[in-house]
């Protein structure tokens, strides 16, 4: 998937527009597979509602930070729990760990560039 | 205007996101992470009124929340926005259902959001406690005098009008005597103002006369003293939470002696004025949609309006649709739009309508001239001058107007 696929430009644009990419960016990088794992407990132990919760919040904070590939994954997830279905396959497949392999890049790739901005423009 | 907005969201990157999206657009954002700590903040004296709370949230989702929000009794009203990342018609209608104003779906698109709480501010202008104090301020400047009497709980603020304009303003819990008044003028010790206020009770004068007559103050300055000072009360009289107002129609005598007019010391947002349009067709503010007109029709009401504006003392000059009352066009400021219309209702139910020359209304202050314009539609022409201003004259040129 391309950087273009993986990211809405014109929300990505937007971040940079309200100066968030380098604030909000790093941040949810770094929260994500945490947030997964969290996820992944939750379903191990029958929690199901939190779970749902989980992915919820989550699926939410990708599609406003632009993260759409992400998101579209995480609506699927989120149907799925809501469904009474356990989540399983689409944590089995590589789907997800590709998604979030490739957003991460892509959300990070778009931290450079707003730090190089910041800097030409001094 | 700058409102303060509550962002209730345990999403730290949408709330975040909207955060900045509000303060960059000049706003205050009040920002908490669940239902709970919303609800406390909401119950706080200086609450925001507008509250955009996000659905699935800790403790109490925000459908629980507005429940909670439309069941206070008495409570000031708190226009709220669900927002969601649910967007299915089914969610849309549960949040309308729990009482919500609006509904935004996730993820955020700037400028919606913008035109949305512009929606937000336009219905708490329309429906808010601002809305009985505006009518009251009308009501009573349209007398001649009396008491707003505006109470909070134990706080009551009262404006004082008197032949159209207004004579005082105080606060219950606040200072409001002569010596706090005057308490920044280094001429004026205590013992002068007692000396003020006894001549005043042995003659009857009013404390301004007296002032002045003593050498004490100028009148100008005790003006812009008085005028500040009122203007101070009457702001905080405006922003009284969930208030009970009346207007008392009792005239009586102010002691003051100085009088202001209502611009000179009212907010702008409690002037109950008609808009003010260069040109083009407005409505009246709360009036009914406004009728298409041909362009023929259009440009008659444009010319005769500009020419009614031109006559000397005219102070606005309206034309008004019959049939529903609006106000087609305007030009000028102040239009008393309750006094106006309940006249042309009354003058169009009449047989007589049709043969009238004129209807005259006098008032403390101006003169209308409510004129047959056009009978298809059926519209008024309304002309308000100054009461000095000869009315042969303005007759005379208000027909040449409704002529034109």
């Amino acid at each position: 998937m391309s950087r273009a696929e993986v990211l809405d430009r014109a929300t990505v644009e937007w971040m940079h527009q309200l100066g968030l990419v380098e604030r909000l960016y790093p941040a949810f990088v770094e929260g994500v597979s945490e947030q997964l794992a969290a996820v992944r407990s939750a379903l191990a132990v029958g929690e199901q509602a939190a779970a749902l919760r989980l992915v919820h919040r989550l699926r939410g904070s990708a599609a406003q930070l632009g993260a759409s590939a992400l998101a579209r994954v995480l609506a699927e997830l989120e149907e799925a729990l809501a469904q009474g279905a356990g989540g399983h396959e689409l944590f089995a497949g590589a789907a997800l760990c590709e998604v979030v392999a490739e957003t991460s890049a892509a959300l990070r790739a778009e931290v450079e560039a707003a730090r190089a901005d910041r800097l030409t423009r001094g | 205007m700058a409102v303060r907005v509550l962002v209730a969201d345990d999403d730290v990157f949408s709330a975040s996101v909207l955060e900045a999206l509000l303060v960059g657009a000049g706003h205050e954002c009040v920002r908490v992470a669940d239902g709970r700590e919303a609800w406390a903040v909401l119950q706080s004296p200086e609450a925001p009124r507008i509250a955009f709370l996000d659905w699935m949230m800790p403790e109490v989702d925000g459908l629980e929340l507005c429940r909670r929000i439309r069941e206070r009794p008495g409570a000031e009203y708190v226009y709220v926005a669900i927002l969601s990342a649910r967007n299915k018609q089914r969610d849309i209608t549960l949040g309308f259902q729990a009482g919500a104003d609006d509904f935004i779906t996730k993820p955020y698109h700037g400028d919606e959001v913008l035109a949305r709480l512009r929606v937000a501010e336009r219905v708490l202008r329309s429906t808010g406690p601002g809305h009985g104090l505006r009518r009251a301020i009308a009501e009573a400047s349209a007398s001649g005098g009396g008491d707003v009497i505006v109470r909070c709980q134990h706080r009551v603020g009262r404006i004082i009008f008197q032949g159209g304009r207004i004579a005082w303003a105080h606060v219950s819990d606040e200072p409001g005597s002569l010596v706090a008044i005057l308490s920044g003028e280094p001429d004026i010790s205590p013992y002068d103002i007692r000396g003020v206020i006894e001549e005043c009770s042995v003659t009857g004068e009013n404390f301004a006369d007296v002032l002045v007559a003593w050498g004490l103050i100028s009148q100008e300055r005790l003006r812009a003293i008085l005028r500040t000072w009122i203007r101070s009360k009457i702001a905080t009289i405006a922003a009284f939470t969930a208030p009970e107002v009346i207007f008392s129609p009792e005239a009586r005598a102010a002691s003051g002696g100085l009088f202001f007019e209502l611009a000179e010391v009212v907010p702008p947002e409690l002037l109950q004025a008609a808009p003010v349009a260069a040109s083009g067709l407005r409505g009246a503010p709360g009036g009914p949609a406004v009728p298409k007109l041909g362009e023929a029709l259009t440009q008659r009401i444009r010319v005769s309006l500009d020419r009614a504006i031109a006559i000397d003392g005219a102070r606005s000059a309206a034309i008004f649709d019959l049939r529903g009352g609006q106000c087609l066009d305007v030009r000028g400021g102040w239009l008393d739009l309750d006094l106006v219309r309940s006249k042309l209702r009354l003058a169009s139910l009449s047989d007589l309508w049709d043969d009238l020359e004129d209807i005259m209304i006098s008032t403390r202050r101006h003169i209308y001239l409510l004129r047959p314009y056009s009978k298809d539609p059926p519209c008024s022409i309304v002309l308000a001058v100054d009461r000095a201003t000869p009315l042969g004259m303005a007759r005379r040129a208000l027909a040449e107007c409704a002529g034109a």
